[in-house]
């Protein structure tokens, strides 16, 4: 069964990327054409393009807008959604003619498109393997949840704290001078953009040096806090990885927006400083 | 699991980023080992809404942001797609951020107008790109002609099409579409891309380019490009020169290295050679033989030798006329003159009946009709004098004009008439007819082929006792030859009519001896000279003893001069408008070789579509565009038909007799090659060729590596008719396997603009 759904998903792609190359070749060549002729071609690959930011951004309006008659299924839009994206930025360079622009108003479309386009293929690839990543730290944890899955742990690890307290301060001690700052605050931007486990290694070890100042039912204690200082570690690791899969469709629909704008006035002024030709 | 909670629901967590304003919320925690289930609540705002709000502002901002620039002075510095091009860049510098309104008329109109243009196309009443384009390069391009291909007319564009599928008969194959052409216009910006920064070549073009339109297929110039046809050797050389004979025969006689760089010297540019001066090169071998061609001289005025016996027998008068130049009928009658009496429609019905190579000579002092037709000539060139001295080069100019057909310019006009003008002709008439003012009036009323009965009306010279001698012999008459003549006594004694004996009897003695005085060349200047001799006496010249006798009888009028003769020699390299007071002519004689005057003459000659045609201005033409001609320039400075007016395309035949004879074959006219290498700085040529790159190989620095002699001698023919394709080239054609050595795939650029402009004519 995964097999045969696998297969499909090959041929799927394969199927799709072949479309897509096809397009942007017959696209390419109809550009040399133009080009040899005389003709502007940037004229036809930004009509193209125009009409691609269109379907591209109706993938989005399609769920807001629920009042359109619903075409073809959400996974035909969203596979139409990635190759024609993907086909933008063939589209972009051969209108630009494979170099930066030099104008500012220029400079500023490209840069939005360029954002739009970067952060959507960025959440192509994450979201094709920040889930495997996930699976393989074990647990489940939805990203809104998070923080007071956080607090929760913080809330049991000073309770446990605190009943160490009766016999001895090596635990308070060490969680006022190394755990409290883990487990009461989020972990910083580093983390945030390459989360790893050297801290949880470097706590649990360090946690594990301490039993031999404990005494037998406090290095339970101790333990139970190596389970809590792993716990927060992979929460820590969730919301790093989710809270990317989350952000990165704030870059790319907050500038889609900007783009189509900026593309529309560029069209405007295209026809207008045309000069007789388009 | 999340539900609303009311405002007065105590929070059971300090959770740090809650904030007053967010929306309460209650989120069932789930423990990671599901042991705990105690619900905590928080102010929440969803992901969407975030994402929303995220969204607006973003947009908000980069919209805000782009009207903000918008608005401010540097909007178009915010449009522009990019730099200009180093020349459009540094020309409109000065216009400052309105520079965009130079070249686009969208930058004047509002952000309104530019999406109506978007929506229904551009405003008919605005300039298109390519006219204000043409507002900076009209004087490099034809404006009418600056968008159609090759700025060529269709009919040129025809004719060169037809000429080059002629050459090229493969069928195009490739797969292009056709050239973005409304009307057939080509836009200027289809080729040259603005906005591509200071570095771009505008006028750079590809092959491929070229080939929208020529597309026959194209793999380089080595392999496609079609064979030069005739290049460099279609058209006879404009200055008559055989190389061959040159090097063969002429430089050797006189021991001179044959050297091609002595004549053909490089330009300001290095482009392009060019010939050097006539000094530098031609001088030292033919300058001797030109300033003696040059020695008749042009004759605008002369006065015939005049028989007044068979004038009075046929009851015919012409007034007063200089004793020297009575006799038999003789004295041609100048091809200048002819031609401007040919205005005069008295003159017509006889000018029609005199030959083209007319000469007094010719007139049977018999035929009745025959010295009618030479008096109605005189008195055409006495209304042509008296014209000349009333009116100056205004009336020349005006009979120019009239007897050539063309149109001349103040600037023409002061070239051959420096040192002529009214005063000029007085002196001319005070010296050569003195009674001309009121003959010349009184002639208008009485005609002087009808002569009045009443001889004492008559201004007719008759024949006193002395047979060499004709005197008005009207005393009204000759006390109106005092009262008219403008100069005071003293001046008068110089005059002309004091001459006449003497030149009578030099006429006389010059018959005798075989030849005539006008062919005399003894000048005096047109402006009055100063006196060079003793009054009364010719120190130069000696009267005769048989000269005194005969003045010794010549009766005593009013104005008998009382002191001889004065005739003022001038040295014969005396040059200039020159008043022969012996041969009573009035002759131009050039300064030498390029003289600005004689070759306006003779371009005035060569533009007249009449000229050649024309029974009055035929002889003319010979003079000035016959091979041995006037000063025989045209023997090395060859005439091509015109291509460029709506003027008549003559031909040079030879006669019978060996004369070279004009054939008007169509309605153009002739330039003549004044300077052996033409450049039209206003005209721009399909093909270019520059020396320089090419001189700096060794192998080429041998003029005959490309440009190979025939080692035949050329026909003098060759150079002698209208026709420049006409006869040959002394070189070889150059082929294009001179070029293929270097300029192939790998080698020397080979593409298209290598070679041939795109924009040529005007």
């Amino acid at each position: 069964m995964l097999r045969n759904v696998q297969a499909n998903f090959r041929s799927r792609r394969f199927r799709n990327v072949a479309i897509a190359a096809i397009a942007i070749l017959m696209i390419a060549l109809i550009v040399y054409l133009l080009n040899q002729s005389l003709h502007h071609s940037s004229f036809f690959t930004g009509y193209l393009l125009m009409g691609s930011f269109l379907l591209l951004t109706a993938f989005g309006m399609r769920k807001r807008l629920s009042f359109l008659p619903k075409i073809g299924s959400a996974q035909l839009w969203m596979q139409v959604h990635i190759y024609v994206g993907l086909a933008t930025f063939a589209m972009f360079g051969l209108h630009v003619g494979w170099r930066f622009p030099d104008g500012i108003f220029e400079t500023m479309l490209t840069v939005l498109f360029l954002i739009v386009g970067t952060s959507g293929l960025y959440g192509l690839m994450i979201t094709r393997t920040y889930p495997q990543r996930l699976t393989s730290v074990g647990g489940e944890a939805i990203f809104e949840r998070i923080p007071l899955l956080r607090a929760q742990i913080a809330t049991r690890v000073r309770a446990l704290v605190v009943e160490s307290a009766g016999t001895t301060d090596v635990l308070g001690r060490f969680y006022v001078n190394h755990l409290a700052e883990f487990f009461e605050k989020p972990r910083g931007w580093v983390y945030w953009m390459v989360p790893n486990g050297r801290l949880k290694r470097q706590l649990v070890s360090d946690i594990g040096e301490l039993d031999r100042y404990l005494a037998e039912d406090q290095r339970d204690i101790g333990k139970e806090l190596c389970r809590f200082v792993e716990q927060r570690d992979r929460l820590d690791y969730h919301h790093a990885l989710q809270s990317r899969l989350k952000v990165w469709l704030f870059v790319h629909i907050g500038f889609t927006y900007s783009l189509l704008l900026f593309s529309l006035f560029h069209m405007v002024l295209a026809h207008a400083f045309s000069g007789g030709v388009g | 699991m999340i539900r609303r909670l009311d405002e007065s629901t105590q929070l059971e967590t300090d959770y740090p980023y809650q904030r007053p304003q967010d929306p309460l919320v209650e989120v069932v925690i789930q423990t990671l080992d599901e042991e705990q289930t105690a619900p905590v609540s928080i102010r929440q705002r969803s992901l969407r809404e975030k994402r929303k709000i995220f969204v607006c502002s973003v947009t908000a901002f980069m919209v805000g942001s782009l009207l903000i620039l918008l608005s401010s002075p540097y909007r178009f510095e915010v449009l522009a797609p990019g730099g200009l091009s180093s020349p459009h860049s540094q020309i409109l510098a000065a216009e400052g951020t309105d520079r965009c309104a130079a070249c686009h008329a969208a930058a004047s109109q509002s952000v309104g107008q530019w999406i109506g243009t978007t929506l229904w196309g551009s405003d008919p009443d605005q300039p298109t790109q390519s006219q204000l384009c043409m507002k900076c390069h009209e004087n490099h391009i034809n404006g009418q002609l600056a968008l159609r291909p090759h700025n060529q007319s269709d009919d040129a564009l025809a004719e060169s099409t037809k000429r080059i599928s002629k050459q090229d008969d493969a069928l195009p194959v490739s797969f292009r579409w056709s050239a973005p052409t409304e009307h057939g216009n080509i836009e200027c910006n289809a080729c040259h891309r603005e906005h591509h920064g200071k570095d771009e070549n505008l006028a750079a073009m590809t092959d491929s380019q070229c080939q929208v339109c020529h597309s026959s297929p194209f793999r380089g110039f080595e392999l496609d490009h079609p064979e030069f046809q005739n290049y460099g050797a279609k058209r006879r050389s404009r200055i008559a020169f055989d190389h061959n004979s040159h090097v063969l025969k002429h430089f050797p006689e006189a021991n001179v290295e044959f050297n091609c760089n002595r004549c053909h010297i490089d330009d300001k540019t290095g482009n392009a050679k060019v010939l050097a001066s006539f000094d530098v090169s031609c001088a030292s071998c033919h300058a001797p033989s030109i300033d003696e061609d040059l020695q008749s001289g042009l004759t605008l005025l002369a006065l015939p030798m005049l028989d007044m016996e068979a004038i009075e027998a046929n009851q015919l008068h012409v007034g007063t006329w200089p004793l020297a130049a009575t006799g038999d009928f003789d004295g041609p009658l100048p091809p200048l003159m002819r031609m401007l009496l040919s205005h005069d429609q008295e003159l017509q019905p006889v000018l029609r009946r005199l030959p083209v190579n007319f000469d007094f000579s010719d007139i049977d002092a018999d035929d009745p009709q025959s010295v009618a037709d030479a008096v109605t000539l005189v008195w055409g060139i006495k209304r042509l004098i008296r014209e000349l001295s009333i009116g100056g080069t205004a009336v020349l100019q005006q009979r120019l004009e009239a007897g050539l057909d063309i149109r001349t310019t103040k600037h023409q006009l002061a070239l051959v008439s420096s040192q002529l003008n009214e005063y000029t002709f007085n002196q001319m008439v005070r010296r050569w007819l003195p009674n001309l003012p009121s003959e010349v009036q009184s002639a208008a009323v009485t005609r002087p082929e009808t002569p009045s009965e009443s001889s004492d009306q008559s201004l007719l010279a008759i024949r006193t006792d002395d047979k060499d001698s004709w005197w008005p012999n009207d005393e009204r008459v000759l006390s109106l030859m005092v009262e008219t003549l403008p100069p005071p006594p003293q001046q008068i004694d110089d005059d002309v009519l004091a001459i006449n004996p003497l030149q009578a009897l030099m006429k006389r003695n010059q018959k005798n001896s075989g030849t005539t005085n006008n062919t005399s060349t003894d000048p005096q200047t047109a402006h009055e000279p100063s006196p060079t001799m003793e009054q009364g006496k010719d120190v130069d010249s000696p009267v005769p003893n048989e000269l005194e006798t005969s003045l010794e009888h010549r009766p005593t009028p009013s104005i008998t001069p009382t002191q001889p003769p004065q005739v003022h020699i001038e040295a014969p390299e005396s040059t200039g408008w020159i008043r022969d007071d012996q041969t009573f002519r009035l002759v131009y004689r050039p300064s030498g070789h390029a003289d600005s005057a004689l070759t306006q003459w003779i371009d005035w000659v060569a533009a007249s579509a009449k000229a050649p045609a024309h029974q009055d201005s035929s002889a003319l033409f010979e003079l000035m565009m016959a091979t041995e001609g006037l000063g025989d320039c045209r023997r090395c400075h060859t005439a091509d038909k015109s291509d460029l007016t709506q003027r008549p395309l003559l031909k040079t035949e030879l006669t019978p007799e060996g004369q070279s004879m004009s054939v008007l074959l169509e309605t153009r006219s002739l330039i003549v090659n004044w300077k052996g290498t033409y450049r039209d700085p206003t005209q721009k040529r399909f093909t270019k060729f520059s020396h320089a790159p090419h001189l700096t190989i060794p192998a080429l620095q041998n003029c005959e590596s490309c440009h190979e002699m025939k080692g035949e001698t050329i026909d003098a023919k060759t150079f002698a008719g209208f026709d420049p394709s006409e006869g040959c080239s002394c070189f070889q054609p150059i082929v294009k396997s001179n070029c293929t050595n270097c300029h192939r795939r790998g080698g020397t650029p080979s593409g298209c603009t290598t070679c041939h402009h795109y924009h040529v004519g005007r």
